[in-house]
């Protein structure tokens, strides 16, 4: 149980931190234009 | 207010949500731990439920989405459609790696085996593939237009897919559980766990709502960056 628990935190946050990432560099790239 | 700015003010907004929706994450962690009974047969391991089913439900969810939208696309021609499609295709592909974790961690105590191919465990595989492919074939098209249409047809036709994996547990013999909630009669679970399922199930709502939002944000400038949906 804990297992799936650990993992379900690490892939929902990991994936809203990674998009949060893409968007940050994707934003800046625009910004750089 | 220009492409770029919209795309700033949904990832400002999508990620205020998506954190609220973490910590809510958090706290159904502790209703699920601390406040929903043990189950009888199961053990600690039933309570795996409380991330699972919601997880599973989301994934299903934003996959008709990306169907509906898909069908809708093909018919309005309306680019926000196929943006919000993509967007949800993604937030979709990370639930479904949730479902497919949670539930083998699930089955290994309970059943005696990571995974079987029954009819529900294998349609959903193939669910969860087909969805992997249709980010494959957007990421490998460079005219917008083509993207579009291409991807809209494998949307509608695993918006097919769905009904048969909920039915899949009437229509054949599998190992898996029939439905406790969505079912024609009244749903069968102590009100703890009813309640927490469904408080996990909105919480789950929120966090795809809030990851989309991020998504359609990034969607609107990589648009931009492709010089929009005529550019050929």
């Amino acid at each position: 149980m804990v297992a799936a628990y650990v993992v379900t935190a690490v892939i929902v946050v990991g994936y809203a931190v990674g998009l949060w990432r893409r968007a940050q560099r994707a934003l800046r790239a625009r910004g750089g234009r | 207010m220009t492409p770029a700015d919209s795309a700033r003010a949904l990832v400002r907004r999508g990620a205020a949500v998506t954190v609220v929706a973490l910590l809510a994450l958090a706290g159904v962690y502790v209703l699920a731990l601390a406040y929903t009974p043990v189950e009888a047969r199961q053990g600690l391991a039933q309570k795996i439920f409380y991330l699972h089913v919601p997880a599973a439900w989301s994934a299903l969810l934003a996959f008709s989405l990306v169907g509906i939208c898909g069908g809708l696309y093909l018919w309005l021609n309306d680019r926000r459609l196929d943006r919000f499609a993509a967007s949800s295709a993604e937030v979709g592909v990370a639930f479904g790696v949730v479902m497919l974790t949670t539930g083998p961690i699930w089955a290994k105590p309970i059943w005696g085996t990571w995974w079987t191919w029954d009819a529900r465990l294998t349609l959903t595989l193939f669910l969860f593939f087909l969805f992997v492919g249709y980010l494959a074939l957007r990421a490998s098209l460079h005219d917008p237009s083509e993207r579009a249409r291409f991807s809209a047809v494998v949307g509608v036709l695993g918006l097919l897919l769905v009904p048969f994996i909920h039915l899949s547990v009437y229509l054949f013999r599998t190992l898996h559980p029939q439905p406790v909630v969505l079912k024609p009669s009244a749903p069968s679970l102590p009100p703890e766990m009813l309640r927490t399922l469904l408080v996990s199930a909105l919480v789950f709502l929120v966090l795809f709502a809030g990851l989309v939002t991020i998504r359609y944000g990034l969607a609107l400038l990589e648009e931009e960056r492709e010089g929009g949906f005529d550019a050929a």
